[in-house]
């Protein structure tokens, strides 16, 4: 991924001296959003070029400037590094959207916008006169992107939910885990970021029509059913066969993809890759595995003790990462787990330039994850740090929107907007 | 500029050489967006998910043409045409070469050697489409020391950082959900095409998009990457527990296999459940009052959550917490979601009219809806081939000698050569290990697509229907 101007210290990703342009140059984005969700669709259409502006609440902006990491020696609301992860390319305006004094402010934003991401709950802004009607009516081209737990329709649209809610109900939980135990969630934030994917991709689906024929849109998308768009295999067993899946049966083949302990790590097996069963015989050195009963997972699901001792007896002297190397060499489908430790030190990672330091004055230099897919002529870039809440108010409204001073003091009184830098 | 809003992809011709899951789904949402997508096809190999390897088929018989009746091959790859074309004869690849003049994006999955062993990477391509937007996907990329390395899935959710903070608290990582690094990789992908061809119609100039699966994934793992850095310390897997929010977790329910989902995520929710948990003293009790007194009494917290859910129905408990603003909601399974009033009434299901034997079923949407414009599935996925002479003679213009000789050389096909073997599934199997949780041989009028089987079935039709979900 490209580092580019100035403030950045790009120690992993390569330097460009004569950039190429983004695929998105030119085109900007209106960001009202917050959380994970919004905000890392409007990055990732950053990334890919556009001019992202981030429109936040005074005194403490966007709540994800809260969410863990914080380095709680940098002062609020700077503190988050995730906040970081999910703003780069983007500038920042305080702008309090309740207030009507606000409003030809955000008018003259929303005209100059191709795309504007919100994440408030159903009717917010609609409430606050700024709808998606007052939206279109403002700027009839722009794409107006919202997205929410449900959608912004439907019996559960005003319905609450969190992560762990939102992969219940859109059962990927149900087939997820031990059928003697609880379903079992993904970790971390999954859904959030799997919205913002959809989001990012949905708002250029808008966008690229609205572009040939200068009809806005309203984009209307639901997490609950980005995460229930995954379940293609789930529902088409009930849909062509009745069949209501389960979780994981009590006792399975090893070689079926679960983590099987080594002496360091994990490493997960499958087989089905078209290389030879056998292979794994040459893997581990145990002529065992050329007998013919262990080959087809129906012949090794009949003796499952006696597979899964066996595997776990090859791994209990091997290193995960080592056997994975050697395995992935000779075609076998493995998968090493690995922790952020091992994906921060993966050669392979470091040779497709994926991460990149970044450094922000209120916490110093860090190194994110960047690059998500490879461009040839207008690769994915990095162009600015997260900005501090409301770094941009002067150079976007006064130099840009043509506001005068007095028209950007008189938005918000001085002393609810500043963060403390 | 046109009068009506339009489809982005209207006009737009897709070459889909793509296998499985991620690029498969990726092609057939371009053709709900208006694209005309033809999927090539190896006579010699079948995409795995026209086979047993991934199913179901149709009411679980293969049939005589097992390829056509597979259920999540319906799912993927609606809206496209089918051409089995063997692109490892020069031949083959003279028909590609000459469709690829009148596409305008193509996508393969093929691990990295193999375009260029056919002469068909991008560089070559382009000289005969500078517009050509391609798209490739692999597990590592086109780069790097692993990038010809086998992957698939199930191994890449381990080894891109997903598995690792997945898991029961206390016990090893875990692979769950259903190939979810194909989903992440057809997601991110559609947003570099769409990206790639809003460049393309600025600049008249195409590119070549490199997808690598695994640094999708370890994009979406960055609070452990960053948190690693800022204190050397590492998330632990703590089941569906949150870091912060006590109590958030899951909870038996009655009923079989019945769960709940709560997240209360501030002081005045939990109050607020407290009181309908018909314990008002709890909201007072010190200890619990303050996020920090929950987080430490996590497991007081979550058995006195467990106890007062435990006899309760879950819709009870869904309308009731979600009418005080507490986040919840049940652990849905495949027939509660076909039937799930939110979702019909979002649409997210589109009913699609398939050929006997298939009949009507419905198809998974996309997970958002345009105001404007009328995005949809276009039409049901392709029968193996059966686009192949319409193809050849109007869009090749090839006339019916040039047309036979194709498939007198097995260029072109009708039939798989090696289908491999099928089968059905063992549901007796899967029942007993509860790998399957149930079968409905009713489940066709269950989902409102017809009639259910008349003869076998008929003792069915009086079988418990699920209760609607409240509002």
């Amino acid at each position: 991924m490209r580092t580019m101007p100035t403030g950045l210290r790009p120690t992993c990703g390569k330097m460009e001296t004569e950039p190429a342009g983004g695929a998105l140059d030119g085109v900007r984005v209106l960001d009202l959003s917050h959380g994970i969700a919004g905000p890392f669709a409007a990055r990732l259409l950053g990334d890919f070029g556009a001019d992202v502006i981030k429109i936040e609440k005074p005194g403490t902006g966007d709540f994800a400037r809260f969410l863990a990491p914080l380095k709680s020696d940098a002062p609020a609301p700077e503190q988050s590094l995730l906040f970081q992860y999910l703003n780069w390319n983007k500038r920042s305006v305080a702008l309090d959207l309740r207030t009507p004094e606000a409003r030809p402010t955000l008018k003259k934003l929303v005209e100059a916008s191709d795309i504007v991401i919100e994440s408030f709950r159903p009717g917010t802004l609609n409430g606050w006169g700024l709808g998606v009607d007052r939206m279109l009516e403002w700027n009839p081209r722009v794409v107006f992107t919202s997205v929410t737990n449900f959608g912004q329709t439907g019996p559960y649209a005003n319905y609450r939910a969190s992560d762990l809610v939102l992969q219940a109900m859109s059962g990927i939980m149900q087939i997820s885990g031990r059928v003697d135990r609880e379903p079992l969630k993904h970790g971390l934030a999954q859904s959030y970021y799997c919205a913002g994917l959809n989001a990012a991709y949905a708002s250029l689906v808008a966008y690229t029509a609205a572009a040939v024929d200068g009809f806005g849109e309203h984009v209307d998308l639901s997490i609950h059913e980005c995460l229930a768009s995954e379940l293609v295999l789930n529902q088409s067993y009930y849909a062509f066969l009745g069949a209501v899946q389960g979780r994981r049966a009590v006792v399975q083949d090893p070689f079926a993809g679960e983590p099987i302990p080594a002496r360091k790590g994990f490493l997960a097996v499958q087989t089905g890759g078209g290389a030879p069963f056998d292979g794994y015989a040459d893997l581990f050195e145990r002529e065992e595995f050329r007998d013919p009963k262990f080959a087809s997972a129906p012949q090794r699901e009949q003796r499952v003790p006696e597979v899964r001792a066996l595997l776990e007896e090859c791994l209990a002297d091997k290193d995960a990462k080592d056997l994975f190397l050697k395995g992935a060499q000779r075609r076998l489908l493995v998968g090493v787990v690995q922790g952020a430790e091992d994906l921060l030190e993966c050669e392979h990672l470091r040779a497709r330039d994926f991460f990149i330091d970044l450094e922000h004055p209120a916490t110093g230099s860090f190194r994110f994850p960047g690059e998500l897919v490879k461009l040839s002529a207008t690769p994915m870039s990095v162009r600015r740090r997260s900005p501090l809440l409301d770094e941009h108010r002067f150079e976007v409204l006064v130099d840009e929107l043509g506001l005068t001073l007095a028209e950007v003091e008189s938005l918000t009184p001085v002393r609810a907007r500043s963060g403390g830098l | 500029m046109s009068r009506k809003p339009t489809l982005p992809l209207a006009g737009i011709r897709v070459l889909d050489l793509s296998y499985v899951f991620a690029i498969p789904y990726l092609g057939g949402l371009l053709s709900d967006l208006g694209a005309e997508v033809i999927k090539i096809e190896s006579p010699h190999r079948l995409d795995q998910t026209r086979g047993r390897a991934f199913g179901p088929y149709l009411d679980n018989d293969p049939g005589e043409d097992p390829w056509n009746r597979s259920g999540i091959f319906h799912v993927l790859n609606r809206g496209k045409q089918s051409l089995v074309l063997d692109m490892g004869q020069p031949q083959g690849r003279d028909v590609f070469r000459r469709l690829l003049q009148k596409s305008d994006i193509v996508l393969d999955n093929y691990t990295p050697r193999v375009m260029p062993k056919w002469g068909l990477h991008y560089e070559e391509l382009k000289k005969l489409k500078p517009s050509l937007i391609m798209l490739s996907n692999t597990g590592y990329g086109s780069t790097g020391p692993w990038s010809a390395f086998p992957s698939q899935g199930t191994t890449l959710e381990a080894t891109m950082g997903i598995s690792y903070y997945t898991g029961y608290r206390g016990d090893k990582p875990w692979k769950v959900g259903q190939s979810y690094p194909d989903f992440l990789a057809c997601w991110a992908g559609l947003s570099a095409l769409f990206a790639a061809l809003a460049h393309m119609r600025k600049t008249g100039r195409g590119q070549w998009i490199d997808v690598g699966m695994y640094q999708i994934g370890a994009a979406l793992v960055a609070e452990p990457i960053l948190q690693k850095q800022l204190d050397g310390s590492d998330r632990e897997r703590i089941g569906n527990e949150h870091p912060e929010h006590v109590p958030s977790n899951l909870y038996r329910a009655r009923g079989d296999d019945q769960w709940m989902a709560i997240s209360v995520e501030s002081d005045e929710q939990w109050a607020i459940l407290a009181r309908l948990m018909n314990q008002p003293q709890l909201a007072d009790d010190e200890r619990f009052s303050h996020a920090s007194g929950r987080r430490r009494y996590r497991d007081e917290i979550d058995a006195l959550v467990a106890q007062w859910a435990r006899e309760r129905d879950v819709l009870d408990m869904l309308g009731l917490l979600q009418s005080r603003g507490i986040a919840c909601g049940p652990v849905f399974n495949a027939r509660d979601l076909l039937v799930n009033e939110h979702l019909r009434h979002r649409g997210f299901y589109e009913r699609v009219e398939h050929k006997p034997p298939i009949g009507p079923r419905p198809i998974i949407g996309r997970p958002y809806r345009l105001r404007f414009r009328d995005a949809r599935i276009q039409k049901p996925a392709p029968r193996f081939g059966e686009d192949n002479r319409p193809i050849l003679r109007d869009l090749l213009g090839l006339n019916p000698e040039q047309i036979e000789s194709l498939f007198e050389a097995k260029v072109v096909c009708d039939q798989p050569t090696n289908p491999g073997q099928s089968g059905s599934m063992n549901t007796e199997a899967m029942l007993r290990l509860r790998t399957l949780a149930a079968m409905d041989s009713d489940y066709r009028s269950r989902i409102g697509m017809g009639a259910d089987n008349t003869g076998k079935d008929q003792a069915a039709d009086s079988a418990e229907i699920m209760p609607p979900i409240p509002g």
